[in-house]
């Protein structure tokens, strides 16, 4: 009795032991890939979908374990310190400029051909190089437009059949009519914002392309910025027009919570707010939303045109990081039917040309109009100084602008001055 | 080896007692200054380049018209939560100081906020603030003082600062009126008595005796505010993103130094100017200080 209690005992810690050993384990053969992206667009739930259908089907047997970052280049400087990081990122393509340094060069290794880097958009490549070597090869498309709330057009041609709003908008005055329309106050608070878009805050680039400019020199060196008086003075009007003279948004509202809450009915933003929307589908009514580009400065003059952006896969520049594996990964979550997964899960358009088919156009209207915007979108300008330019720069000089604080003339002036004093320190240092 | 003296063991226990101390400094406040010392010669970007460039980083913060900005909005801030950061715990503290029935709980009450994170309180007075939602606005207009237009708290220019400043005096009156109370209960009875004695009324007894006896706790606290003043980050952060004049050196520091460029040679010669500016600020308010008392 005794020794069978005994036997029993040891058989049983055998058992436990064993499971113990069996749970700390990798769950495929391949190891785990450890997967940063930024948390903004990306919905965890979907993603999750996205993470079971890799861990399924990867033929290596990797385990894809993933970590959403607020930015992924401020974790990924910290990584680079510790020297011990990710396997693989999804970089933002418009940081390579500046941030070029946290991820390696992929030129040497996209030359053993797996990878056709011409496979992909020209201006999204173009993005992930610098000083011509390339940092990552990109997955997805966005751009940066205008999201008109449809209902609210829909119900506003219901109630004036005769002078119906007709999508897309293709000049600024036409942008400025359809904002008139849409608007409700009571008094002078909104029922019903016609625009908003934080004051213009990131826009000075989209709306001076709008305007027919290009408003970074990157030719010069250091670069400097190209603010044309006849350009630029109708940008600030358009700006100043639209708050105080059209009277159609407030600068400053927490814009997109108000877009999806139905108390705005157009709203700057990118491909991704869809996505965005859509988390919060389940507090809201569902809405039907259009994008279109932003329009141009008027029939002859300027472009519907704005900003394309995205991410792709990069690999982090960190000691611990072994290229091999991580090279492995990317060329297979970059292969076909694993990259269509991505998109369908993520709601992106891909960047690969050949998966932008047809069918998948028809499938999506903003990814059709988004194909359509793509010969006249550019990408943000790859120089050091940009960011710091647009933010410490546009965003506080704009803002003055628009709070009467300070004048046109003294707002181009100043805009010039200190946005060139950015880029001197940015490039010479 | 010669025998240790009682003198020698008596030292060598105060140091071991104060080792831990003095290495945590050392690793956290005197390590970092230096580094950020010896970055500010250099055109560190946080990553890999790190060459020396004399006093090339320094030029840039003069020149930089953002940066010498941050220090007119915090000389604006000064100007209001300074002084409010005395007059308010001051006048708690007295009111405190006399053993009234309850006098206990207030005293507990006010010092609540200054427990609350600057993280939590910003947010509840975001949420507070809100022109179009928050309850402020809300009870203004039920009140009529609002009438058609919202007033844009956090929005504004005018008012972004002071409702930062507001929202520190609410969180910091609570811990300067303890430093207040506990200085008032060690001023000399006799004093207090004789002047009592003279004749003086309660006013001429608070502004001739109390007041001028308590100098040294109003400097320290003068001191401390000065300097918290310059170092204003977080409610900054939570409450207008540096927007609408509220930008401080130390929120612009942070942005060049942690933005997408990495301009981490010119933040810290910024930060070496922030550091002789607080220097000096504290050394011309002691100087007034005694000169006054």
């Amino acid at each position: 009795m005794k020794k069978g209690i005994k036997f029993l005992v040891v058989l049983l810690s055998l058992v436990v032991t064993l499971s113990g050993f069996a749970g700390c384990g990798p769950k495929g053969d391949g190891g785990e890939i450890l997967f940063w992206a930024e948390s903004v667009g990306i919905n965890p739930t979907q993603f999750e979908k996205y993470v079971k259908y890799f861990n399924d089907n990867n033929p290596d047997g990797f385990t894809l374990k993933y970590e959403l970052k607020e930015s992924l280049t401020g974790s990924l400087r910290e990584a680079k310190t510790a020297g011990v990081g990710p396997d693989v990122v999804s970089f933002p393509r418009w940081e390579t400029a500046t941030s070029s340094a946290l991820v390696k060069d992929l030129t040497e290794l996209l030359k053993d051909g797996d990878i056709k880097i011409s496979d992909y958009n020209a201006e999204a490549v173009k993005e992930f190089t610098y000083k011509s070597k390339v940092y990552g090869v990109p997955t997805d498309v966005d751009a940066w437009g205008i999201w008109v709330n449809q209902d609210m057009v829909d119900t506003y041609n219901t109630a004036h059949p005769t002078t119906p709003i007709e999508l897309p908008l293709e000049t600024w005055a036409e942008w400025r009519e359809v904002a008139v329309k849409l608007t409700k106050k009571t008094g002078s608070s909104f029922d019903t914002m016609g625009f908003n878009s934080e004051g213009f805050r990131g826009q000075m680039y989209t709306m001076m392309q709008t305007a027919g400019v290009n408003y970074v020199n990157m030719s010069a060196t250091p670069s400097t910025i190209n603010l044309p008086d006849d350009e630029t003075n109708a940008v600030l009007d358009f700006v100043h027009d639209m708050v105080f003279d059209a009277g159609v948004y407030a600068p400053h509202t927490d814009s997109i919570a108000n877009f999806y809450q139905g108390k705005v009915a157009m709203q700057f933003g990118s491909t991704g707010l869809k996505q965005e929307v859509d988390v919060h589908a389940d507090k809201t009514d569902a809405m039907n939303m259009t994008f279109m580009g932003t329009p141009a400065r008027s029939a002859s003059k300027g472009k519907i045109s704005g900003i394309i952006g995205g991410f792709g896969y990069s690999i982090p520049n960190i000691k611990s990081v072994e290229t091999d594996k991580s090279w492995k990964v990317i060329k297979w979550m970059l292969s076909d039917p694993v990259m269509s997964k991505f998109c369908e899960l993520n709601g992106v358009m891909p960047a690969k040309t050949s998966l932008q088919t047809d069918a998948l156009l028809e499938s999506n209207s903003t990814f059709m109009t988004l194909r359509g915007l793509l010969p006249t979108y550019v990408t943000r300008p790859a120089v050091r100084g940009y960011s710091t330019m647009e933010v410490s720069v546009m965003f506080g000089e704009l803002d003055k602008f628009i709070a009467g604080t300070q004048n046109k003339a003294d707002t181009i002036k100043n805009m010039k001055s200190n946005a060139n004093q950015i880029f001197i320190m940015a490039q010479t240092m | 080896m010669g025998k240790m003296t009682l003198q020698g063991k008596k030292n060598l226990l105060g140091y071991a007692f104060i080792a831990p101390a003095l290495v945590f400094f050392a690793g956290f406040s005197l390590l970092p200054v230096l580094l950020a010392f010896g970055w500010s010669f250099t055109n560190f970007d946080g990553m890999d380049q790190m060459d020396f460039v004399g006093l090339k980083a320094f030029g840039f913060a003069f020149k930089d018209k953002y940066f010498i900005e941050t220090f007119l909005n915090i000389s604006k801030y000064v100007i209001i939560a300074v002084p409010l950061s005395i007059i308010v715990p001051l006048c708690l503290a007295v009111l405190l100081n006399k053993e009234i029935k309850g006098s206990k709980v207030f005293r507990a009450i006010y010092y609540l906020p200054g427990l609350v994170s600057a993280v939590a309180a910003s947010a509840i007075f975001t949420s507070l603030l809100d022109p179009s939602f928050g309850a402020v606005n809300k009870i203004l207009s039920s009140l009529g003082i609002i009438k058609d237009t919202p007033i844009k708290w956090l929005q504004d220019n005018r008012l972004a600062m002071p409702m930062i400043a507001l929202l520190n005096i609410w969180m910091g009156a609570g811990g300067n009126m303890i430093i207040y109370l506990s200085a008032l209960k060690g001023l000399p009875k006799e004093t207090l008595e004789a002047a009592r004695i003279d004749g003086a009324s309660p006013a001429q007894s608070f502004f001739r005796v109390v007041f001028p006896l308590l100098r040294p706790t109003t400097f320290f606290i003068l001191t401390m505010s000065i300097i918290g003043s310059f170092q204003l980050y977080d409610q900054v952060l939570m409450l207008t993103n540096g927007n609408h004049g509220t930008a401080t050196p130390v929120f612009y520091i942070y942005n060049m130094a942690f933005g997408p460029d990495g301009f981490v040679g010119v933040a810290s010669a910024m930060a070496v100017v922030l550091f002789a500016v607080i220097m000096v600020v504290t050394l011309v308010t002691q100087r007034f200080t005694k000169e006054t008392y």
